[in-house]
Formats: structure tokens, C-alpha cells, sequence
């Protein structure tokens, strides 16, 4: 186990690195002049732009350009915008908590009740609450999330306001409110800042793991040890907790891995809307602005998150599963 | 002022696919003016340099030892029905963070707004009449040729914690602002100062100024004469900073800085959440002649308009930006106390150096364009019919402003009879045009519904959306031949629009026409040297009906602000170039 | 505790004739009267698509000012757009688009990770290391770059947004088909063919894809509905196909806009939208149940 881990970590870095290298060479390829964006747009003289160029190492070739920028990285500086001058190591601290709690939150919902409403509506196959489920669900999936943002913003913000509704019974529409937690906890009235921007995050992937769980959980459910063990006479919610949902998460992990690497870095739109500073809605303000060291350094990160959550997902599946990682390692 | 690309791509193109830049329009295509591009100040006769090329002004002889007498404290002042309360502005920043908010090195209207807030400098340009204001300063003069300045400081002025302001405050600052190492983009603007090309260079550290402490006297010696120093000193480049400012690098702004105006920051500001800001209780009075109204003042940040508009209604915010196509239902709603007419203007620009649209031999086809495009109807679907259909470039708010300049746009909606007219005669087959625009959807709507009025006189275009981040310096340097652009006025004054836009030297950064027509040029250097308004005005009326006349530019709609205000709201000052007076404000 | 674990059916009926076993499966499957209506209005729709032309009164791309933001009349029975254009048109002409993108970055997506998912999982080793890391890659990109550089590099056409939106979604069904191969290559019965002398293919086409598919139906149906969402979500960010293409995607994100005061710009589209990927959902319940006699009794 512990040479798998190691081997997956050293993977795990390949796979940060090839991303990181891929981005590199994308903002060579985007056309757009990196001076014109240093210089706010305007007309430079060639001597103001020699001494842009050096000051910023844009004066080497690109393989150049290249190792100067793993040089710093290596050396834990990730650079500093060429826009605003911020250092993005900085942006990524201020940004990056914000991000996990908001992704943390979306991701248990999704959880909570993605796989407990497949898990039932499973169960009650072809039930009226399965089929509303179902339809819920998709329709959730269906509505952009810019929109569910607006519609959740005026219906349990704006209206409630306009009602003069008793203050418990509003919600904040925009930002972050007190930003008081304990580390993902949120205290105070900060729950009502999260809970809009949480919810329409995990939406859209919520009927996703929905209908995944259902599907999972049905084929298991039919599955002859199951059955076995209900002939047995075992009562049911055992049956369906301790035998067949264990093997029905497998690909429902898998959707919830690859959400997490979604969630942490790409919750953009959320993020926008209920203008949540996340990590998401930062790399697409500098990415539209070409300001490649912190898009680089932020989406980096990102990347390196990715990483550590996929082999997060393999680990699992090789304590859901340990035949799993004993077949991987006999073909390896 | 303007909003420039970095307040788009800041704001996101998100704000660029819905949005209302808050200061003017549903569109607001605001190129970069390089010189008076941040903040308010920059008077009437005097015209701004461009930055790279530093050309002194020659308006000396017209301000020569002006002596200014001091309005004792204050002179248009707004005074408070009512102190107290806390504003929550989600105008200001509802596009975006500013990039910067230390005023040595901020670029955007919006950052200045909220360094004016914290800040009062030498003077102020009061924008609606182009009058100076004394502000730190009580009186300025200048020796014969305009080379050497004096300003006598007011007394007793005070940082908010309680150090004094005083000449060598100035002093200090603006060597900390110019030097290389703060690399400040607005650097140039002191390039007139003795000094400066010395530490541009690295051969020296010190403007040639002399700060007599004692008497509150500073004296400013120029490298070469110029008559707009007092005008030029109201930006925020020249606003005073404390002792630990004057030594601070580009990181300053990350924490809570000191200023001399009528707040003072609370704590350091947020980024992309708020900066709020706190009645400085030891505050001069500036040009109101008292302390704020307000206690406390928070700059909200948004990234999304209609979500911020959205905040506005649920009763968070004390102001709100109206979203593109909202501003009949808003202003039923809340009223249009702070919908008046800003200094800005949008156009369809023509390429003058094109082969088939640009050159004289063209004017019959671009004046048939002009012709075919419904106006009206622009401004009914795009802008609820808020906006004043322009017939001319410049804005009446103006001084100097003539209506019917020229013969061209004087008609509202479309005149498809007098287009075909106008391409008959023109006579030449027209080959499918190439239009483009910074993507939005309301420049997509904007350039579909001249597509089809163009269409039906005939002329076929392409309408391409362009890459907002990159917008104007590809317009430049490629030269599509009909392309969307705005123009908001730095400071009222003729010149700003005209001289820079449309003007043969300026080609390199503003002219983005590639208009050049020699007449042109020279009334309008005439008209800058002119030291009579009616007459520097007449001048600069006869350029731009030769512009006009021209159809270089298709005049579309003059601006109008989109800011809605909550009853509680009881003053709020603002004036035609954007700028709200925070001071001033006061609540219900 | 289970270690039980027993061959799925499907794999058995692999074994044995096949021919009665798609009629069965054709007949299980015309039982369910959800995946039959689903079915129906699939077609219905695909007609709507095909003859767009014959079935609308407006062009697509023909604005009127005069009719901005109409309600649902009899001259415009969905109403008409900020730019007058008549909603039912650019929504017929827009199935032509949305449902082709869709279903071209579902085929592709779908074809791309079962060479990747299936053979990774199946065969495990460095094609496993290397796909799954690849798609890892892909997957931590942030997806704005990739569609930044997409459309700065080949222009926003259609094609482009394709091949973007291909781009960052094979991983997620990649995945899904490796734990699915994963999970079946395991167990007992898999081994016994293997045992038996079968040929890999014969195990992979016969046993192990058809017992892996299932999560993959649901993904190819939510894939659909994303692919068309993610159009909206790019046009949101101003990175997508460009006006005036009709598309779903593009007339949900702008009817945010004016969503109270002319919803009938939202509520169409949207509502084709998710009618869309809700019956596309219930023709794969239909078609795993139908594929699964253990489930005949179930209903």
C-alpha cells in the first residue's frame, strides 16, 4: 500500500506538471500582446518596453521563460500579476479558503442528498416519490446555474425583503457577510451567507449523483447476495446499508472525485453571482485579462487539488473495493 | 476618466456579456485616454499632454499668474440636512474590485472614486463649470512664463491621524509617485516638473521643489512653461500622502493608508468584497467646508450587475447600478434622482485609412451608413429610450456646444430613402463590410440592429465579437473598417473629445479612426491655443463639423447614468463625468 | 462480508443465444411507458430539428424592433426576444444546433472514454497510468482556459465550442467506464471465461462492457443536457457560440436578463431543455431495465 501511495503522489505531480506546461504553452499560442496588457494599453516607448520586458523576463526565449517560471515556483513564489501587481501567492491564500468552504458545503449536499434520494428512490422504484425525484433532479441539472442564482436571490432575498418578511426569515443576496468560521464551520449569521451560493453549486451535480446512485443502487439491489441476505430474513435498511450500498458507491465516488476537482477550482459562476472570492471566479478575471502568473499560479494549485483528490478517489476505491488495488498492483 | 479594459475584464467578461459599467451606459465602450484616463481633473483650457509625448500645453499666456482667491472653506458646498448613517455604495464597484486604490498608482474612475473620498488634494476641478477649486491649497500663482508655481497651503490641515499636511507632505509624495520604483503608469503626468526626467533616468531622487513648511508655501519649478499645473495637481497622482506613504512601495495599498479627506479607511480593504470607509473626524472640510455627513461609507463590490441590482432591491445597498435594458422598470421603481446626463458618447467609427470606407471619395457611402441606421430604435431596445440620440460627437454640458454642426444625424430614426440616395450617388459597388464589437450581448444587440438597417439599404456586414480584453489595441493596429467605441469625457472641456480623438499625432493611441485631414488639424491646434472660450470654441465647433461632415464617426446616443438610489437616500451630489461626492452625501 | 458476489445476468444471456435476447429486450423495453414516451418525443423533436424551415414563419436571424420582447401571442405563440425575433423559430432552429453539438460531444465523448475508460480498466498498467493520468490533466485544467484558447486560436465557431466542450468532459465518462470495468473485471464469472479460453475481446465486448454500461447511460443522458447547459454558461461568460446563432443554450442565459418581465424567454427554452435531458435520462432507465432481466419482475 504504501509503495502504491508513493507512486500515485509521484503520478499525481506528473499530472501537475503536464497541466501547468499545457497552460504555459496555451497562453504562448492566445494571441495578445503581454506588454499591451503591462501597459494598461497604451502606446510605449521601445525603451519603456526593453525595461517591461526585462523586469518581467519576457525578454527570454520561451523554453527560457519556462524554467525562470518553475525556478520560482520551485522556490514557493508564483509570481505577481501583471495587472494589479497583486502577488498571487497572496491572492491564493485569500482566495483558496473561501473556495473550500464553499466547495466543502456544496460537496456535502451533493452527497447528503444525492445518494440518499437515489438510495430511495431506488428503494421505491417507480414510486411517485421516484419519479418527482427524478424529475426534480434533472430539472435542477437543466436550469443554468446563473439563472437558479437569480431566481433563489429574488425569491428568498428580494421579495422577502420587499414583504418586510421578520429578518430570520430573509436571506443575504450577495457576498460573504461576517467571514467568521471555524475552519469549515460557518459561526454567527454566517450560514445565511452560505447556504445560497452552496446549494446552487451542488444543484446541477446533485441530480447527476442522484440518478448515478439509483442506478448503482438498483443493480445491486438485485444482485443474488443481497437478495441472499434478505432471504435470510435480515431486516431491510440493514440489507440495503451494510450490503448493498457499500458496493453501490463505487461510481458514485467517481462522480463525486472528479466534483471535487470541479468544485475547488470552477465554481465560476456561483462564485460570481453570489460574488463569493473563490479561486474560480479569480482565474477567469485574469484569464480574460491575459494576466498569465497568476492564472498560471492559481489554476497550478487548482491543478495540484485535482491531483490529490483523484488519487484520494483511487485510495478509496481500494478500501471499498481491495480487490481493486490488488488487481492494479499484480498487472503493474 | 474611464473604466478602461482592466474594469471589463476585472468585472469579467461576465460583465461584459450583461452589463452596465456604472457610470454611464449599457455599453459603454470607453477607449483608454492615456492622460486624464483615471480621475476627474484636468480643466477646460487646458489641454491634457499625452503622457509618452510630454508636449507642454501652450495655454501659458492665458494663465499666467493666475491668482486665485480663496473661497475661505469651501465654496459649492452640499450641507448635511442630517448627519449619520452608513451608505453602502454598490454602484461604484458593481462591475469589479478597482485594480488599484493607492493614488499613486491607480488608473480607473473607479478607484479614484474611492480615493477621493479618502483624499483631498491642492485643488479640485469643480466638473460641472470647470471652475478650480482651491481644496488643500488657499491660493497658486505662477511667474511670467508659467515655469515656476506657488501654492500657499491652508492651515491646520490634518491627516486623519493627526500628522499635518504640509508642503514637503507634497513634496515627498510626488517623488515617491514618480520614482521608477513605484513604476506608476500615471507616472508622466508630473513629466512637467524639474526633476523628473532625472529620476525617470536614475541620475537623481528629487523633484526641483521647494517646500517651505514654515510659511506653507510650495514652489513648483518646471522644466519647461506650462499654464495647466493647477488644473494637473487635482489628480490623484498629486494628492498628499502620509510619512508612511511617502516611503511605501506598490504594497501600501494592501493596508489601511492615511489620507486627508472625509473618510478614512476602517481597516485594510477587502479585495473583491468592500473597502469601507469612516467619517475622519479631524478633517479640514475640503471644498463643502464640513465634515462628512456620513459615518460610515462601504464600497460593496460586485461582479455581476443584475445580481448587484438584485442586492439593491432586497434594501442592501443605498445605491445600485441600473442593468442594461432595466432602466424604464428601475427608474419607475425607485425613481430617477440620480439618472442625470453624464459627459460620454457612443459612436459607430469608420476607418479613414480603409480602402473602401475611409478617404474623402468615401464620405457619400459613410454618410448613407449614418443615414441608414435607426438610432431611435438602438436607443428604445437598448437603452428603454433613456438616452439622448446624439447629433453631433459632443454632448451639450459641454461649454462650447453648438447643436447642428452638420447636416448629417440630425434625424432620429432611420431615413433609408436618403441612404439609397446617398449610395446611388456614391456609385461604386460596396462590398461586404466587416463590423466589429467587444463581446457583450448588448453589443450583439446593438450590432445586429445595425446589420439589418443596413441591410435594408443594401449594405452587407459582417458582425464580428472581438476579444474585450484586447479590444482597442486590436481595433489600432487592425482597422476593421466599422467598429463600436465610446467616449466618456475626462473633464468638461471641448478639447478633450476633440483634440484627442480625431487629431493626426494622436493616431498612435485615440484616433482610432485614423481620421487625418490636415484642416482639421489645424483648427483645432488654433482652437487650443485660443485663450478666448468664444473664440477657442468656434475653432474647435468648425473642427468637428469637418468630422462630422466627414461621417468619420456615426454618432449613436449621448450618456446617462445608470444609478438608481434608495429612499433613504436624502443628498447625493454627483456630477456629469461620474464622479459622486461622497463628502457630501448625506441619508434620510 | 460481500464476498458473494455473483455474476450479473447479462452475462449469461451473453453466453446463450442472443437473438431472443434482444427481443426480449425490445419488448421489456416497450413496456415502460415512460422510456417509450421519451422515445416519442426524441423523434418528435429530431423533426422539429430536421424540418425547422417548413415548421417556423420567421427566419431565425430576422430581428423585428417593433415587436421587442412580445408575450406569447397568435402571430408569436412563445413570443419574440429582446431584438423581436420569434422565440418557437429560434428555438426549432435552435434544436438543429444544440441537439448536434450535444450529441456530437456525447458520441465523441462516449467513443473517446470507452477506448480509454474500458481498455484502462480493463488492462490496468501503463495505458491505465497514462489515460487516467491524461484525463486527470484535462480535468484539473480550468475549463475557462481551455475555451479561452479554443476560441482565440480557431474563432468562435461552432465546431470550436464542440470540440472545447469534448475537450473537458471525456474525462468524467472515461472514469465512469474504468470504475464500471473495474468493478465487473473482478469478479468470479469474468474470471471463469477467462479461465475457459475466451478471447479478450469476446470478455470485453460480451461480459464486461454491457455489465459496466449502466452509469454510462446516465451519464450519456446528463451529458446532453450539459453540453447544451454549457453552451448557455459560455455565452454567460462571453466566450460562446456568437449571436445570432440560434441556440438553447445561448436564449436560456439571455432571457436572465429579463426574466421577470418577459419569462416566456426563459420558460421556453429552459423547458426544452430539461424535457430534453429528463427524457433522454428515462430512455436509459428504460434501456437498463430492458438490458437487465433480473428487473423483469420489478415492475
Amino acid at each position: 500500500m504504501a509503495s502504491y501511495l508513493i507512486r500515485r503522489l509521484g503520478l499525481a505531480l506528473l499530472v501537475v506538471w503536464g497541466a501547468v506546461t499545457i497552460m504555459f504553452v496555451m497562453f504562448f499560442v492566445i494571441p495578445g500582446n503581454t506588454i499591451d496588457i503591462l501597459s494598461g494599453e497604451k502606446v510605449v516607448r521601445p525603451e519603456i518596453r526593453r525595461t517591461i520586458e526585462k523586469e518581467w523576463g519576457l525578454d527570454k526565449s520561451v523554453t527560457g521563460q519556462y524554467v525562470h517560471y518553475w525556478n520560482r515556483v520551485l522556490h514557493g513564489d508564483l509570481g505577481k500579476s501583471y495587472s494589479n501587481n497583486r502577488s498571487v501567492n497572496e491572492l491564493f491564500k485569500q482566495r483558496a479558503a473561501n473556495s473550500a468552504r464553499l466547495a466543502f458545503w456544496g460537496l456535502t449536499i451533493e452527497i447528503v442528498f444525492g445518494i440518499g434520494i437515489g438510495v430511495i428512490a431506488a428503494v421505491r422504484k417507480y414510486s411517485l416519490l421516484d419519479v418527482v425525484t427524478g424529475f426534480v433532479a434533472v430539472a435542477l441539472a437543466g436550469i443554468p446555474v446563473f439563472v437558479l442564482g437569480l431566481l433563489l436571490q429574488y425569491g428568498l432575498g428580494v421579495r422577502p425583503a420587499q414583504w418586510n418578511w421578520p429578518r430570520w426569515a430573509r436571506f443575504p443576496v450577495q457576498g460573504m457577510g461576517p467571514n467568521r468560521w471555524f475552519v469549515v464551520i460557518p459561526l454567527g449569521h454566517q450560514w445565511k451567507y452560505l447556504i445560497l451560493p452552496a446549494i446552487v453549486l451542488a444543484c446541477v451535480q446533485t441530480g447527476f449523483i442522484t440518478r448515478i446512485s439509483r442506478t448503482s443502487m438498483l443493480e445491486v439491489l438485485n444482485a443474488d447476495y443481497v437478495r441472499t441476505a434478505r432471504a435470510k430474513g435480515l431486516r431491510s435498511s440493514t440489507v440495503i446499508v451494510k450490503h448493498a450500498l457499500r458496493n453501490a458507491l463505487l461510481p458514485t465516488l467517481t462522480v463525486i472525485g472528479l466534483d471535487v476537482i470541479g468544485l475547488f477550482g470552477v465554481a465560476v459562476l456561483t462564485e460570481t453571482v453570489f460574488n463569493w472570492p473563490g479561486l474560480g471566479s479569480t482565474i477567469r478575471d485574469y484569464a480574460f485579462a491575459q494576466d498569465v502568473p497568476v492564472v498560471l499560479g492559481l489554476a497550478s494549485i487548482v491543478v495540484l487539488f485535482g491531483a490529490m483528490a483523484s488519487l484520494l478517489v483511487d485510495v478509496g476505491y481500494s478500501i471499498l473495493d481491495p480487490r481493486v488495488r490488488l488487481t492494479t498492483e499484480k498487472v503493474d | 476618466m474611464n473604466t478602461r479594459y482592466l474594469k471589463a475584464l476585472a468585472g469579467g467578461m461576465l460583465a461584459l456579456a450583461i452589463t452596465v459599467p456604472p457610470a454611464t451606459s449599457a455599453v459603454k465602450k470607453k477607449k483608454v485616454t492615456r492622460v486624464t484616463k483615471a480621475t476627474t481633473t484636468v480643466a477646460p483650457a487646458t489641454t491634457a499632454i499625452p503622457a509618452t509625448t510630454a508636449t507642454p500645453a501652450t495655454t501659458a499666456a492665458a494663465t499666467v499668474t493666475t491668482a486665485v482667491k480663496a473661497v475661505a472653506a469651501g465654496g459649492t458646498g452640499t450641507k448635511c440636512n442630517k448627519v449619520g448613517g452608513t451608505f453602502i455604495d454598490n454602484w461604484t464597484l458593481s462591475t469589479s474590485d478597482a485594480q488599484h486604490i493607492d493614488p499613486g498608482i491607480t488608473t480607473e474612475l473607479i478607484g479614484a472614486q474611492v480615493i477621493n473620498a479618502v483624499w483631498d488634494g491642492l485643488t479640485r476641478v469643480d466638473p460641472d463649470t470647470g471652475n478650480l477649486l482651491p481644496d488643500v491649497a488657499e491660493s497658486w500663482s505662477s511667474n511670467a512664463d508659467s515655469t515656476v508655481w506657488t501654492f500657499k497651503l491652508k492651515k491646520g490641515v490634518k491627516f486623519s491621524n493627526g500628522e499635518d499636511v504640509l508642503p514637503s507632505t507634497f513634496k515627498k509624495t510626488w517623488e515617491r509617485n514618480v520614482s521608477p520604483a513605484l513604476g506608476s503608469e500615471y507616472a508622466d503626468l508630473a513629466n512637467v516638473i524639474k526633476g523628473w526626467q532625472a529620476i525617470q533616468d536614475g541620475k537623481g531622487k528629487e523633484l526641483a521643489i521647494v517646500a517651505d513648511d514654515a510659511n506653507l508655501t510650495l514652489t513648483v519649478n518646471l522644466s519647461s512653461p506650462y499654464g495647466g499645473l493647477a488644473q494637473r495637481v487635482s489628480h490623484t497622482l498629486f494628492f498628499p500622502l502620509s510619512k508612511d506613504g511617502q516611503i511605501a512601495g506598490k504594497d501600501y495599498e494592501k493596508g489601511v493608508m492615511i489620507g486627508n479627506g472625509a473618510f478614512k479607511m476602517d481597516g485594510p480593504r477587502q479585495p473583491d468584497l468592500q473597502t469601507k470607509l469612516v467619517r475622519n473626524d479631524s478633517y479640514f472640510g475640503g471644498i463643502n467646508g464640513h465634515p462628512a455627513c456620513l459615518d460610515t461609507l462601504v464600497f460593496k463590490v460586485s461582479k455581476d450587475p443584475i445580481s448587484a441590482y438584485a442586492d439593491f432591491e432586497a434594501g442592501n445597498s443605498s445605491n445600485g447600478v441600473i442593468p442594461g435594458g432595466k432602466f424604464a422598470e428601475a427608474t419607475k421603481k425607485y425613481g430617477d434622482r440620480a439618472t442625470k446626463a453624464v459627459l460620454s458618447e457612443q459612436y459607430l467609427g469608420i476607418n479613414w485609412k480603409d480602402s473602401v470606407v475611409g478617404g474623402f471619395g468615401a464620405a457619400k457611402l459613410r454618410q448613407a451608413i449614418g443615414a441608414a441606421i435607426d438610432r431611435a430604435g438602438i436607443n428604445s431596445i437598448v437603452y428603454n429610450g433613456s438616452r439622448k440620440i446624439s447629433t453631433g460627437f459632443t454632448p451639450p454640458g459641454i461649454p462650447g456646444y453648438k447643436a447642428g454642426l452638420t447636416q448629417n444625424f440630425q434625424k432620429e430614426g432611420a431615413d433609408p430613402a436618403l441612404a439609397k440616395r446617398l449610395i446611388s450617388e456614391y456609385a461604386k459597388p460596396i462590398p461586404k463590410l466587416t463590423y466589429w464589437y467587444r463581446t457583450s450581448s448588448v453589443e450583439a444587440t446593438i450590432a445586429q440592429l445595425i446589420q439589418a438597417n443596413l441591410k435594408d439599404v443594401g449594405i452587407d456586414i459582417d458582425i464580428q465579437a472581438q476579444n474585450p480584453t484586447t479590444y482597442f489595441t486590436d481595433v489600432r493596429n487592425k482597422n476593421p473598417q466599422l467598429f463600436r467605441s465610446g467616449w466618456t469625457w475626462d473633464y468638461s472641456g471641448y478639447d478633450n473629445g476633440a483634440n484627442q480623438l480625431f487629431h493626426t499625432t494622436d493616431d498612435a493611441s485615440n484616433n482610432l479612426t485614423d481620421f487625418a485631414v490636415a484642416q482639421y488639424d489645424q483648427l483645432t491646434e488654433k482652437g487650443q491655443a485660443e485663450s478666448d472660450p468664444a473664440k477657442q470654441a468656434a475653432d474647435y465647433q468648425q473642427a468637428e463639423a469637418i468630422m462630422l461632415d466627414q461621417a468619420v464617426v456615426i454618432p449613436l446616443v449621448w450618456g446617462r447614468f445608470q444609478t438608481v438610489l434608495s429612499p433613504k437616500v436624502d443628498q447625493y451630489p454627483q456630477n456629469a463625468l461620474g464622479f459622486v461626492d461622497f463628502g457630501g452625501v448625506s441619508l434620510k | 462480508m460481500a464476498a458473494t458476489v455473483t455474476p450479473a445476468a447479462v452475462g449469461d444471456a451473453g453466453l446463450g443465444d442472443l437473438i431472443p435476447f434482444w427481443t426480449d429486450v425490445r419488448r421489456r423495453f416497450l413496456r415502460n411507458k415512460l422510456a417509450v414516451g421519451s422515445v416519442v418525443y426524441v423523434v418528435l423533436l429530431s423533426l422539429i430539428a430536421i424540418l425547422a424551415p417548413l415548421i417556423t414563419f420567421y427566419g431565425p436571424k430576422k430581428i423585428n424592433p417593433a415587436a421587442s420582447l412580445g408575450k406569447p401571442s397568435r402571430a408569436h405563440w412563445m413570443g419574440t426576444d429582446l431584438l423581436g425575433r420569434d422565440v418557437w423559430t429560434r428555438l426549432a432552429f435552435g434544436a438543429r444546433i444544440s441537439l448536434s453539438v450535444a450529441l456530437a460531444v456525447v458520441v465523441v465523448s462516449t467513443v473517446l472514454s470507452l477506448l480509454v475508460g474500458a481498455l484502462a480498466g480493463y488492462f490496468g498498467g501503463w495505458w491505465d497510468t497514462i489515460t487516467m493520468r491524461t484525463a486527470d490533466v484535462f480535468s484539473t485544467l480550468p475549463y475557462i482556459v481551455v475555451v479561452l484558447f479554443f476560441i482565440s486560436v480557431f474563432g468562435r465557431k461552432v465546431w470550436v465550442i464542440v470540440l472545447a466542450i469534448v475537450a473537458l468532459g471525456w474525462m468524467g465518462s472515461a472514469r465512469l467506464f474504468r470504475a464500471g470495468v473495474l468493478q465487473v473485471k473482478s469478479q468470479e464469472y469474468i474470471e471463469a471465461a477467462r479461465a475457459s479460453g475466451c478471447s479478450t475481446l469476446r470478455i470485453l465486448t460480451r461480459h464486461v462492457l454491457p455489465n459496466a454500461i449502466q452509469p454510462i447511460i446516465v451519464s450519456v443522458a446528463f451529458g446532453i443536457g450539459s453540453a447544451i447547459l454549457l453552451e448557455s454558461v459560455f455565452g454567460f461568460l462571453g466566450v460562446g457560440i456568437a449571436e445570432p446563432t440560434p441556440a438553447w443554450g445561448l436564449m436560456v442565459g439571455d432571457a436572465r436578463d429579463h426574466l421577470f418581465d418577459a419569462p416566456h424567454l426563459f420558460f421556453f427554452p429552459a423547458g426544452a431543455l430539461v424535457l430534453t435531458v429528463l427524457a433522454f435520462t428515462f430512455i436509459g432507465d428504460g434501456l437498463r431495465d430492458a438490458l437487465d432481466p433480473k428487473l423483469r419482475g420489478a415492475k
